[in-house]
């Protein structure tokens, strides 16, 4: 009976003309539109008595609203900061320094942990049997471990296992490793000399870099001997400022290192667990992606001579590359939100200094929350937005 | 009679316990063309990708123009550049258009200028009939046309020898006309070729040797006309009888 039900069903619709179709089309159209809009209002109301509620609850217990404490003076230092402040900055300055000092750290752990993964990644698929044991040994014990185990090692465990200023030890003689940070020299004379050698080096890279560019916009596929040349030529100049400017070595005073600039334990110790540990993720997305390209791309590249170096940059990473894109924006976004942990360690990131102490003084609690969390989306709302333009315009050459 | 330009002695492979080619040992002469065929799994491809080194043996020699290929990786890829391979699927790299894909190796490995191994490139592509799709990515390509594209990638390297694994399996009757024919031009202006095939045809009609391998070894070599006509061992006749190309009087 069934059997002839849905026949005589299927009849009637090659029965049926065009219009009745399309109208049943708009039909179906216009009802999933309207579920759709019946949704948002729902979500909306909800949003809206939540909002009336605390905002009601607040005065009741008369706490200040509104967001004039951004212009009143914070009265307390910050351990760390990019841009000068102190006791008599203001809580909008506050917002501003924790939010640089997330930025730096999440860049500086975005790019290292990348670089990292990265050589990792191709150690795991590399020919080497023992490059390919170690890599593997490394992504199976760091990514199985909690973050948090990583942060309390590194702060806990390594650094303080450093010695004192008194026994430091001496990098090449710029460079001071010890418990309470880590000391390097900073350029401080600019002679003309090294500023016009600064510019060459500047300008031989850009110059290297847009004939590179040209070069790969022209489907070359190897960088044109002009462009490494500039490149080169970059690099002497680098060396000869390096030279040439006079650098503020750190030196031993009675109690602490004086000179030179010192980058503190915490930042030292959250930036290292999330390099290490995001490039465990990185590495078995790289390696995953490398996996993906069929074995009859390696076999065909090799097959017209190509060695295995050429084979892995022309033709499997660019194939890869494709594939890890979306899981890479994934673990970008989890390497941001996981540097608010700074807390843990002590380093005064965004939440640190503003959902923490900037919140216990002023109580604008919804302000504040609001303001952080508003970061952090527009942090990851960003990187989706990047990886998803990249990603488009791959797709765009490949189809 | 023309000098071996490829000749395999006592060719043994391996993979764990399973003997893969068992004493294999052939010669193909300068400007033949030889058909290897045999049933599945009788080692047809692990013989081709010896002969250019994409993969390992255990014993024998493969020797092509004279020189004993060595294990040395710089020689490998010599050796590579000197015979050609034309896949089963193909192989493009889809994210270069036909003539990249075409002029990728002259540019990287031959060093040749982009203007020259572009205009060669275009030469080959006009050769398989394709000099109008020069521009287009693999994925917008037909199997036949991407098969073509891929023949003349490997003969932009200009190989002493061609090999080819069941270059036409993976395609419909039309495209299978398209390479095939391709393929009999290249045999009939003097190409080396080693083609493994199913196509009793193309054999027949073309091959100077057929080769009938089975379970790693070499059953069968003999000329198409005695080959076809009456094989000699009772397996190439099951297996001739199979795929249904029946002995013509
Ligand atoms: N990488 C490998 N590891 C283990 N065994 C292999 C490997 N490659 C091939 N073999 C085995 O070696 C034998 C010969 O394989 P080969 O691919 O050369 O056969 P073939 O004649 O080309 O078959 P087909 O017509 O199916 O392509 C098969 O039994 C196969 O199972
Ligand atoms: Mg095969």
């Amino acid at each position: 009976m069934l059997t002839t039900a849905a026949s005589l069903k299927d009849e009637s619709r090659r029965t049926d003309g065009a219009g009745a179709v399309a109208r049943r089309q708009a039909r179906r159209r216009r009802a999933a539109l309207l579920q759709q809009l019946l949704l948002l209002g729902a979500l909306a109301a909800v949003g809206a008595v939540i909002v009336r509620n605390t905002v009601v609850n607040l005065q009741a217990r008369g706490l200040a609203s509104g967001f004039d404490f951004l212009w009143q003076e914070a009265g307390f230092n910050v351990g760390f900061t990019l841009i000068a402040a102190d006791a008599t900055s203001t809580y909008g300055r506050i917002f501003l320094v924790g939010l640089l000092n997330s930025l730096l750290v999440a860049a500086v752990a975005m790019v290292a942990a990348t670089m990292l993964g990265f050589l990792i990644g191709l150690a795991r698929v590399s020919q080497n049997i023992p490059a390919r044991l170690l890599s593997k040994g490394y992504v199976e014990l760091v990514r199985n471990l909690p973050l948090l185990l990583h942060l309390l090692l590194w702060q806990g465990v390594i650094l303080r296992s450093l010695p004192t200023v008194k026994q430091a030890h001496e990098l090449g003689g710029v460079a001071f490793l010890s418990n309470r940070g880590l000391y390097l020299a900073a350029p401080v004379g600019w002679s003309t000399a090294s500023l016009v050698f600064l510019g060459g080096a500047g300008a031989t890279l850009c110059i290297g870099l847009l004939l590179a560019r040209r070069a790969h916009r022209r489907q070359e596929l190897l960088p044109p001997a002009h462009a490494v040349g500039m490149i080169l030529l970059a690099a002497a100049f680098i060396v000869i400022t390096v030279a040439s400017v006079d650098w503020d070595v750190p030196v031993l005073g009675s109690f602490d290192y004086r000179g030179g600039v010192k980058i503190m334990p915490e930042l030292a110790a959250l930036v290292a667990a999330l390099t290490l540990y995001n490039a465990a993720f990185v590495a078995e997305i790289v390696r995953a992606g490398i996996q993906s390209v069929s074995p009859g791309q390696r076999q065909a590249a090799t097959a017209l001579g190509l060695s295995a170096r050429l084979t892995m940059r022309l033709i499997i990473v660019p194939q890869a590359v494709r594939v890890m894109v979306p899981p890479m924006a994934n673990q970008y976004a989890h390497l941001i939100k996981a540097s608010a942990l700074a807390t843990v360690v002590g380093f005064p990131d965004l939440v640190n200094v503003f959902m923490g102490t900037a919140l216990n003084q002023t109580g604008r609690a919804v302000e504040i929350v609001v303001m952080t969390a508003a970061v952090y989306l527009t942090l990851t709302a960003s990187v989706g937005l990047v990886t998803g333009w990249y990603d488009r315009r791959m797709k765009l050459v490949e189809r | 009679m023309s000098e071996a330009l490829i000749s395999v002695r006592s060719l043994c492979k391996w993979y764990g316990a399973w003997c893969a080619l068992d004493h294999v040992s052939l010669e193909v002469r300068a400007g033949s063309c030889t058909v290897l065929c045999g049933p599945s799994g009788s080692g047809k491809s692990t013989l081709l990708r010896c002969l250019n080194g994409l993969e390992e043996w255990e014993a024998g020699d493969v020797i092509i123009g004279g020189c004993p290929v060595a294990r040395r990786a710089r020689d490998l890829r010599r050796l590579r550049r000197e015979v050609g391979m034309v896949f089963q699927s193909f192989n493009l790299f889809p994210h270069l258009d036909a003539l990249a894909n075409v002029t990728i190796a002259p540019r990287v490995v031959g060093r040749q200028r982009r203007a020259d191994a572009e205009r060669a490139g275009m030469a080959l592509l006009a050769r398989v009939g394709l000099a109008d799709q020069a521009r287009k990515l693999p994925a917008d390509l037909s199997g036949g046309q991407q098969q073509r594209v891929a023949i003349a990638r490997a003969l932009a390297m200009a190989p002493r020898a061609l090999l080819f694994d069941e270059p036409t399996s993976a395609l419909d009757p039309e495209s299978i006309k398209e390479v095939l024919d391709i393929m009999v031009e290249l045999a009939e202006s003097g190409t080396t070729m080693v083609v493994v095939t199913h196509e009793m045809g193309f054999a027949r009609h073309v091959a100077h040797n057929v080769i009938f391998m089975d379970r790693g070894r070499i059953v069968e070599a003999a000329d198409p006309a005695s080959f076809f006509k009456a094989p000699a061992s009772e397996r190439a006749r099951a297996f001739l009888g199979e795929i249904g190309a029946t002995p013509v009087a």
